[in-house]
């Protein structure tokens, strides 16, 4: 008998009854008081306000193709949040979302320098290789955050991460979930996407070490979206309510994209993605399917898409 | 065992060192990349592709040679200008406009062959199926083949599969773009013409045209493990779809489109690149970056402790 039942909790009906019947460990905690919810939502709208005049203000005094640092400015402000929220114990219910938060922009900035750095420090390293390394980094400093969030927050706070589980369910879901990813990516027109050409050569060359640091890219967004950070809001608020909060988070991320590319549609297109991969995870109570539907998209998008707009 | 409180100090600590170390200006990244040198000086403000005549109409062939520019208009025919396209004449050529092959490679029993000094021909047995005649349009002497001037040994043709190959300066050939369907069931564009600088080595890009993708250049902007042929991208932006011949001409440094909606014409330049900014500059713009970043956690860490009051 599922250990929802066993508790005595009711149980819903509808899309998300899944996860209700296979809770994680810290789901039977009491219900979130309201101090603790409005921790949670005044911790996003902070980060939000604070990013976004990160983000924007600096385009005052610079120029429109946008050279500054712009993930460094999201990094520095988040951990700024974070640190005062660790610090202060009046701000303890925003922690766990200010982690969350943190636990995006700092690994991006990473993973934005690392090819760079890398360049420095081992100037005979390819430009493969390096966007390779810099996806290890990334996942690296996620898992930082991961352990961070599991060592200061409280238990009834820390968010539900699903990877414990990964049955057939959740494996069918995933080779079906990327079938129809390639499927809608085909069908729409090709211009629409840039989707024009596999350059074949190229693909030879470059997916060896492309394709594993997509990989790791795609693992990495999920453990911060739909793991930490919709595992967050889950602690606090109705599945439906966080899985939209992090889509809405996950698109808004995508601003950060746009801010240096060509990409006008991405971010309403990313708000539904993420929201799909939300709903997914929580309807398989595993975070492996959107891991590996992100990871197919980005290797995709990788081959056929990024050599059209951008000739790499 | 450490207590909770102790752990939070220890993050806290941590991450206001690591954001403090970020908020820094020491890192002066790619801002000072140098960008690649420019062919010829072509104003910031003048588009990747400017249309020169003919709006409207379908343009099937072209040729140029500084202001000299013929071309072949459906339902108007041959038209000559001497002026760089401002005024037009009627032109005739026997049955089409002669577009010159390449000096060094043709399309012979359906192989490509290299052309010795001396005139004679040798095929090149690794080279694959070519189309009988090569001629995706009457006026295209030339074959989809074409060989940059700029990387002696490199030649990007279009075999009958309707596949991109490119033999290296190794004489390997490999298959280097597929086309992919334009949507659900419809195939992918016709592939109208393959055009590079084969006289003068001005650029190592080569310019595939499409009846669908507008137009597609080979990368030549890149280390040395890279060829023409390897990496494309879309050089088409503000250029109609559907491209039905081109033509490279070294005299004005440009390559012509013929296209279903007139000619266009596209002068060489540098991918553009971020700009260079000197020492000062760079100082003065980390710091207002820097006080950003921090007037702007000071709005949101208030803004936060004002909401949990």
């Amino acid at each position: 008998m599922p250990q929802a039942c066993r508790s005595g909790r009711p149980r819903p009906s509808g899309i998300y009854r899944a996860v209700i019947d296979t809770p994680a460990p810290a789901a039977a905690a009491p219900a979130p008081s309201t101090t603790a919810r409005r921790g949670a939502a005044a911790g996003l709208a902070a980060v939000a306000v604070g990013l976004g005049l990160a983000l924007l203000v600096p385009r005052i005094f610079s120029d429109p193709v946008g050279v500054d640092p712009y993930d460094v400015r999201l990094a520095a402000v988040s951990l700024l949040l974070l640190g005062a929220a660790l610090a202060l114990r009046r701000l303890r219910d925003s922690r766990a979302v200010l982690i969350a938060v943190a636990s995006i922009t700092a690994p991006f900035c990473l993973w934005s320098a690392a090819p760079r750095v890398l360049g420095i420090v081992w100037p005979g390293l390819g430009g493969n290789e390096r966007f390779a390394w810099a996806g290890v980094a990334q996942t690296v400093l996620t898992g930082a955050f991961v352990a961070l969030a599991l060592w200061v927050l409280p238990a009834e706070r820390r968010p539900n991460l699903r990877l414990g589980r990964f049955g057939l369910g959740a494996i069918a879901v995933a080779i079906l979930g990327s079938a129809v990813l390639i499927g809608l990516a085909l069908a729409v027109p090709a211009t629409w996407l840039g989707r024009l050409g596999l350059p074949l050569v190229a693909l030879q060359r470059d997916m060896p070490w492309v394709a594993p640091g997509n990989v790791l890219q795609a693992l990495a967004q999920e453990l911060e979206f739909r793991g930490l950070l919709m595992g967050s809001l889950e602690r606090v608020a109705p599945l439906w309510a966080a899985n939209l909060g992090q889509a809405v988070f996950f698109g808004l991320a995508h601003i950060a994209v746009q801010y240096e590319g060509p990409a006008g549609p991405f971010v309403p297109v990313t708000i539904g993605v993420g929201f799909v991969l939300g709903w997914i995870t929580q309807r398989t109570n595993s975070l492996w399917p959107a891991i590996v539907i992100h990871a197919v998209g980005d290797v995709a998008v990788a081959a056929a898409v990024l050599p059209g707009l951008y000739g790499y | 065992m450490a207590t909770e409180h102790s752990r939070r100090r220890v993050a806290a600590a941590a991450l206001l060192a690591f954001a403090s170390l970020l908020v820094a200006p020491v890192a002066v990244s790619a801002q000072t990349a140098t960008p690649a040198p420019t062919p010829r000086h072509v104003p910031s403000s003048e588009p990747w592709w400017v249309p020169v005549a003919f709006t409207g109409r379908p343009v099937i062939a072209v040729r140029a040679s500084g202001d000299t520019i013929a071309v072949d208009v459906a339902g108007v025919g041959q038209q000559r200008s001497t002026d760089g396209g401002r005024t037009w004449q009627r032109y005739f050529e026997r049955h089409c406009l002669v577009i010159a092959p390449d000096p060094h490679w043709r399309v012979i029993d359906g192989r490509v062959a290299h052309v010795n000094d001396d005139g004679s021909a040798s095929v090149d047995p690794g080279s694959p199926s070519m189309p009988a005649g090569g001629r995706p349009q009457p006026a295209d002497q030339r074959g989809l083949i074409a060989a940059p001037a700029a990387l002696p040994g490199v030649v990007v043709a279009v075999a009958v599969d309707g596949v991109a190959w490119r033999r290296g300066v190794d004489g390997h050939w490999a298959r280097a773009l597929l086309l992919l369907p334009q949507g659900i069931g419809s195939g992918a564009p016709r592939i109208t013409s393959l055009v590079a600088f084969d006289t003068q080595p001005l650029s190592a890009a080569v310019y595939l045209g499409t009846d669908g993708y507008s137009v597609l250049a080979s990368n030549d902007d890149s280390p040395p493990s890279r060829v023409p042929g390897d990496d494309w991208f879309r050089a088409g932006p503000g250029l109609p779809d559907h491209v039905l011949a081109l033509y490279a001409d070294p005299v004005n440094q440009a390559v012509y489109a013929g296209t279903d909606d007139g000619l266009w014409v596209h002068h060489l330049r540098a991918i553009p690149a971020p700009p260079v900014y000197a020492d000062a500059a760079l100082r003065w713009r980390w710091l207002g970056i820097g006080l950003v970043t921090l007037v702007a956690s000071a709005i949101a860490v208030a803004g936060l402790l004002r909401a949990v009051r």
